[in-house]
């Protein structure tokens, strides 16, 4: 009842050991300490658990991990890896995108996965990527914010 | 906290072939995964879950593609709902599958869900069966043994049944729209994204100067399966669009034709009275497309 998968996970080469009824999310966080990936509604609603496979966002909560065997997936934990923020971490910091910060890896996450396909997206276009991201605290126009500054300080960086 | 699941065997097809083969050794207890965003909420809430094999077909990639054949257009089970929105064929020839895939779960839902998966699910709002019933699609469904293709509507009306034990959707075809015909699809919801609906309806209008010589009406969520509202569509068809009152009086009948179930985003009567109020702004949608 459980399987031995390879994956790439935010760059490096990981196998785990998983059984087949544990999801995405729970191996993430339990067996590879990924606590970046928040378990919310764990429905497919709230998109704190956003993680990014093979270059989509996806509900990291309504994905069997053996689905992932041979797979590419990135967490925010991947973003960082020369220990210097991403302009996404750094623009919701500055631009205070987040009060208690819990949907705020699922944010990052999928405004990541818009600015690799559109680099200058319109208010418009953020909106839409982040309509199943869910935040209860500050609403969402800081969160817009900080997107469309890091947009403008990744289009700047060569 | 780890969610706990049901426990169950996994199967992982590397291709079609091999999906079939599994399929028909381990029936008829099993499910098929295909996006998962429907199934693996049905494993967490237990609301049904009979299956003790699981046949992962979400990576069956030779599954996953829109195809522009002559007079139809080909869209594999396995193609995403983030797909649809995207592919310019799909775009060009069949507008309302991209019009309802932008309305449809949030982009991390659409990047899971598979077109197939909406349809063999057959929930009673599932957009995509909307679609099927006016477009007149087709469905080609394969087994180890044989290959069948059902038109839509017979397939619709045995809902979760309609795909036997052993057997895959494989392929959906749908005819090309001509270029008079216009189409429009209204999702009537509590909030815009990833909600429950309170009714869905799509409406296909085909005119000839002004006299309407094809309509075809579906209407979702009200009943515990979409369906064609035939007997209005039969009298439509020989009116004059400019006869908005004559119209009306026969959209005025909707309510009285249907029985729609209560439930926990809406009641029947409003349901009831919103059947008109939808299906006459989305006929009003496709006569403006119509041109």
């Amino acid at each position: 009842m459980e399987r031995r998968i390879e994956f790439t996970l935010n760059g490096k080469r990981t196998t785990c050991v998983v059984p087949y009824n544990m999801t995405l999310l729970d191996m993430l966080r339990t067996k590879l300490r990924m606590v970046s990936v928040k378990k919310g509604c764990d429905s497919g609603d709230c998109g704190s658990c956003t993680v990014i496979v093979n270059n989509e966002p996806i509900c990291s909560c309504l994905m069997l991990a053996v689905q992932v065997d041979g797979e590419e997936i990135l967490t925010l934990e991947g973003l960082n890896r020369d220990r210097k923020l991403h302009p996404l971490q750094q623009t919701f910091m500055e631009s205070h995108g987040m009060q208690c910060g819990i949907c705020t890896p699922g944010f990052i996450m999928t405004s990541f996965a818009l600015l690799q396909k559109n680099p200058k997206p319109t208010v418009e276009e953020i909106r839409e990527a982040l309509e199943g991201n869910l935040c209860r605290c500050t609403g969402y126009a800081q969160i817009i914010e900080s997107v469309i500054k890091a947009s403008k300080l990744m289009n700047t960086e060569v | 906290m780890i969610t706990l699941l049901p426990r169950f065997e996994y199967n992982k097809p590397r291709n079609l072939e091999e999906a079939l083969e599994i399929l028909e050794k381990v029936k008829p207890n099993y499910r098929v995964l295909a996006g998962g965003t429907d199934l693996l909420l049905e494993m967490k809430f237990k609301t049904r879950y009979p299956a003790n094999t699981i046949v992962d077909i979400s990576k069956l990639n030779e599954l996953r593609y829109v195809r522009n054949r002559d007079s139809h257009i080909a869209i594999g089970s396995m193609t995403k709902v983030e797909d649809l929105k995207n592919s310019e064929i799909i775009k060009r020839y069949l507008p309302i599958l991209a019009e309802i895939a932008s309305e449809f779960g949030t982009w991390q839902i659409r990047n899971m869900a598979t077109i197939g998966g909406n349809i063999c699910n057959a929930s009673s709002s599932a957009d995509y069966l909307l679609a099927l019933l006016i477009l007149d699609a087709e469905l080609n469904i394969l087994s180890l043994t044989k290959k069948r293709h059902i038109k839509s509507e017979p397939f619709i009306n045995e809902g979760r049944e309609a795909v036997k034990p052993g057997e895959l959707l494989a392929e959906i075809t749908i005819p090309k729209l001509s270029s008079n015909v216009g189409t429009s699809f209204l999702k009537y919801e509590g909030r815009n994204v990833s909600s429950i609906p309170i009714l869905n309806t799509a409406c296909l209008l085909e005119l000839e100067d002004h006299t309407i010589k094809d309509v075809r009406i579906a209407l979702g969520a009200v009943e515990h399966l979409p369906r064609r509202l035939r007997p209005v569509e039969e009298k439509l068809k020989g009116l004059s669009v400019r006869d908005k009152d004559k119209v009306d009086k026969v959209l005025q009948t909707i309510p009285s034709l249907i029985n729609p179930k209560s439930g926990v985003v809406a009641s029947a009567e409003y349901r009831r009275a919103m059947s008109y109020v939808f299906v006459k702004r989305a006929f009003s949608q496709a006569l403006e497309r119509c041109s």
